[in-house]
């Protein structure tokens, strides 16, 4: 009918992105453009910018000892947490995938820290691992002074870190096992294999679409990690746990180097962008689609 | 060389309730047994069992002179072929069929030319490289019994492998299975509710009923001597006509009174039947069973030389089937539907009354209270 004319532009679905678009305008295309605005200026103390540096805040934040340290620190952290919670997530979630009396307190147990704050997590274990009245120190008969030791600290961060995010973790991959068909695990023990050679020839792969889901999340969720650390360590001790987020968040709020912790957080998001795109292209030949 | 006894063998899946119960049968080599029943007679059950994928609550299996109750499914050196194939969805055809062998460590070489052969055999060699997902259901039907027949296995426990497939390939597997347990030379143990192929493939027959076995025969023996009401009814297509009846003794004859008392339909016994039925049930309530290809139009009757025998059974026809080598023929009486199959070219119409007579040499007659065939252990 049209093909005559020009087709006239119709308006109306754009009309119903705008609600959604300026939210997202607001809290989202807004802070990002002024972080990269501001990683290129040198700011006041209210974070305004003042002197246009080009890309001097990124040539010494590279050159920087402290920021090489933390970006160690963070990928140190980031493989600790994704891992560890993966494990524990994926162990809890086969271990609750049988049928036996007690599984619904097992099942809630395994999924609570998904219901657990930060930082009162982070309380509860400062607790824990305090070097006199703690339980850690007094069940295991040692002396240790976990979050301020230097070879300790981020260890204890991180293993923190991974208990509190393999709640959800638990829950997918309790789902993922719910979708594997039971009877392909009685054929394989019919067909010889044991319990071992089931998990990683069927648990495994027909877990591995909704691994990767997790996968991708809890690393970048794991870049994200704050509020535990603020809670148990500051950074310190010696900027030993100093990841990337605190390292922004102290130099913005304490140094009130705004074009610095700009320029961090730049590249933070290139390193999990980058992270995350090597994970889709590996995604294509590891994860089976059944 | 495989045979597998089960001794009283017995499935609670609660205190109260038993699934199995007491079931006994001895399976010799290269048989082809098949366990038939309406669902929820325990026949799965019984074959999960057997492989090892339910515990035995009581009683005893034997596999090859080895007490095989407390055996990991693995140990029993068994294969099995699942409803719904239960082919690994993340391995190729070749992956689904090679499992088994890998597992065992078996040389590369030996597995790669095993596959090769299987799936030669079964005519899915184009499909080698393909997941599950990309298959047809009579496809993934061939790959499950692949994979059950590439390693030499004592026994196969099939159960219900074709009944997710429509008839036309249901027909043709049937076929198929036939000619493989003649190749295979193999003990097969089969599961199914479809007493066609309960009927065609087996070389004897389990009949079960809630958890208990009614009775075990040849597929030809069952069909002919039923050893009880629920077997006769269970066994045939249209299934077995019963009417209520009373034994009695006319003149030194054997009489079957049946129907409406009032009707004065009867049926004359002859032989060794009439002595049993006078012997056992003279004067008592039974049920007279006749299957709707032993019932005749007049004609036929009197060419067969008993049309003297029926008195009075006529009937008005309720509905027709028209099934192309025959016609099968309707009529309700007593609350029940009864069926009777004759040749094609009968011409009878719904609504049409029609005279029927009964070949007394093949009517079974069931004690009312027992359920149980009278002639049953004096024909066998």
């Amino acid at each position: 009918m049209n093909t005559g004319k020009k087709k006239k532009l119709n308006w109306t679905p754009y009309c119903y992105l705008i609600p959604c678009m300026l939210v997202f305008a607001v809290f989202l295309f807004y802070p990002f453009f002024k972080t990269i605005y501001l990683s290129l200026f040198l700011t006041d103390k209210m974070g305004q910018a003042k002197i246009f540096v080009g890309l001097e805040n990124y040539i010494d934040l590279l050159t920087s000892e402290s920021f090489r340290n933390s970006l160690k620190v963070t990928l140190i952290f980031v493989v600790i947490v994704v891992v560890g919670s993966m494990l524990l997530g994926l162990i809890a979630a086969v271990l609750c995938n049988k049928a036996f009396p007690g599984i619904r307190f097992f099942s809630t147990a395994y999924a609570l820290p998904m219901a657990i704050a930060s930082s009162s997590a982070a309380m509860i274990f400062q607790i824990m691992l305090h070097p006199t009245v703690g339980i850690v120190n007094k069940l295991l008969g040692l002396d240790i002074n976990w979050l301020n030791n230097p070879d300790t600290a981020l260890y204890c961060v991180a293993i923190l870190t991974a208990w509190l995010n393999s709640g959800i973790n638990f829950l997918y991959f309790s789902a993922g096992l719910g979708n594997i068909d039971e009877t392909i695990y009685e054929r394989a023990s019919v067909d010889g294999a044991s319990g071992i050679q089931q998990f990683f020839s069927l648990t495994l792969p027909g877990l591995s679409p909704i691994m990767f889901y997790t996968l991708v999340v809890n690393v970048i969720q794991a870049f994200q990690s704050f509020g535990q650390i603020k809670i148990l360590t500051e950074g310190g001790p010696d900027e030993t746990t100093n990841v990337i987020v605190y390292s922004i968040y102290r130099d913005a709020f304490f140094n009130y180097r705004f074009g610095s912790a700009a320029a961090q957080s730049v590249i933070l998001f290139i390193i999990v962008m980058i992270i995350t795109l090597i994970m889709f292209r590996i995604e294509k030949k590891g994860v089976s689609y059944s | 060389m495989s045979e597998i006894i089960l001794r009283n063998v017995c499935k609670q899946f609660d205190n109260a309730h038993y699934a199995v119960k007491d079931f006994n049968l001895d399976i010799q080599d290269r048989e082809f047994i098949i366990f038939v029943g309406p669902s929820g007679c325990g026949k799965s059950t019984t074959l999960r069992m057997i492989a090892g994928l339910e515990d035995i609550s009581d009683g005893e299996l034997w596999i090859d002179g080895e007490l095989c109750n407390y055996y990991e499914p693995k140990d029993r050196g068994l294969s099995m072929v699942f409803q719904n194939y239960a082919l690994y969805p993340n391995m190729t055809v070749y992956g689904n069929l090679a499992y088994a062998l890998k597992i065992r460590k078996v040389p590369k070489k030996e597995i790669d030319e095993k596959v090769r052969q299987v799936a030669k055999t079964l005519e899915i060699e184009h499909l080698l490289d393909r997941k599950p997902a990309a298959l047809s259901g009579g496809q993934k039907q061939r790959v499950a019994i692949g994979s059950a027949i590439i390693r030499k296995p004592k026994a196969f426990l099939m159960d219900e492998p074709l009944s997710n497939l429509d008839a036309k390939l249901r027909a043709q597997m049937r076929i198929e299975l036939a000619k493989l347990h003649k190749d295979l030379a193999t003990t097969i143990i089969y599961v199914t509710h479809d007493q066609t192929e309960a009927m065609t493939l087996g070389t004897r027959i389990v009949v079960m009923k809630d958890g208990v076995v009614q009775q075990v025969e040849a597929p030809i023996q069952l069909y002919n001597h039923p050893a009880n009401l629920f077997v006769a009814g269970f066994i045939g297509s249209p299934s077995m006509n019963f009417f209520d009846g009373v034994v009695e003794e006319e003149s030194g004859k054997a009489v079957v009174y049946f129907g409406d008392r009032t009707s004065g339909r009867k049926l004359y016994l002859k032989g060794d039947k009439a002595e049993t039925a006078l012997r056992r049930e003279l004067g008592r309530q039974v049920v007279l069973g006749v299957r709707p290809e032993d019932i005749y139009e007049y004609e036929e009757a009197k060419a067969k030389g008993f049309h003297k025998d029926t008195v009075g059974a006529q009937v008005r026809i309720s509905a027709r089937e028209m099934l192309g080598a025959e016609v099968v023929l309707y009529f309700d009486e007593g609350g029940k539907t009864h069926a009777v199959r004759l040749s094609p070219e009968n011409e009878t119409r719904t609504g049409d009354w029609i005279d029927l007579y009964m070949d007394p040499s093949r009517i079974h007659i069931f004690d009312k209270e027992t359920e149980e065939n009278i002639f049953y252990r004096e024909e066998i």
